[in-house]
């Protein structure tokens, strides 16, 4: 396991992706407002 | 993310949003999500350019990409984030309720 990982404590990097149905969604938009679990899949195949 | 599904008003509750990124297209995303009845924010990333930001773990010998899980304070600050270490090593429910709960606290 790379020693190089996001650990807590770290800025959160911003990104801006679009959702399923093509809005874009950007993360900065939860700060002040929402707690954010944030999961990356493995993918569903 | 059914395991999520299942819980998701208690996320909302405590002032909790979920957002999942994947490798897999729009197509896949959307069949997924609705097949699942999935509530949450699906975020397609097939190019990894996000995944790769977050420094997601890709073991070849395990048959691809590894769960990455954090959790953001309102100040976009990681205060947890869970590395995978197989397909199946995600945190429960509970533990992600517990640390939303603390940062709620302080």
């Amino acid at each position: 396991m790379s020693t190089d990982l996001l650990a807590p404590g770290e800025a959160a990097p911003d990104f801006e992706l679009r959702d399923i149905d093509g809005r874009p969604v950007r993360l900065a938009a939860f700060r002040g407002d929402r707690v954010v679990v944030l999961a990356f899949l493995r993918g569903f195949f | 993310m059914a395991s999520i599904r299942d819980d998701y008003q208690e996320f909302t509750a405590l002032g909790a949003e979920v957002v999942a990124v994947g490798p897999d297209d729009l197509q896949a995303f959307r069949r997924y999500w609705s097949e699942n009845a999935l509530p949450f924010i699906g975020l397609p990333d097939p190019g990894h350019r996000v995944a790769r930001l977050y420094k997601q773990q890709v073991r070849i010998l395990k048959w691809g990409r590894l769960p990455l899980v954090c959790v953001l304070d309102r100040a976009g600050r990681i205060r947890y984030a869970h590395h995978g270490q197989s397909m199946a090593d995600i945190p429960p429910n509970s533990t992600l309720l517990n640390i939303i709960s603390e940062i709620n606290r302080s």
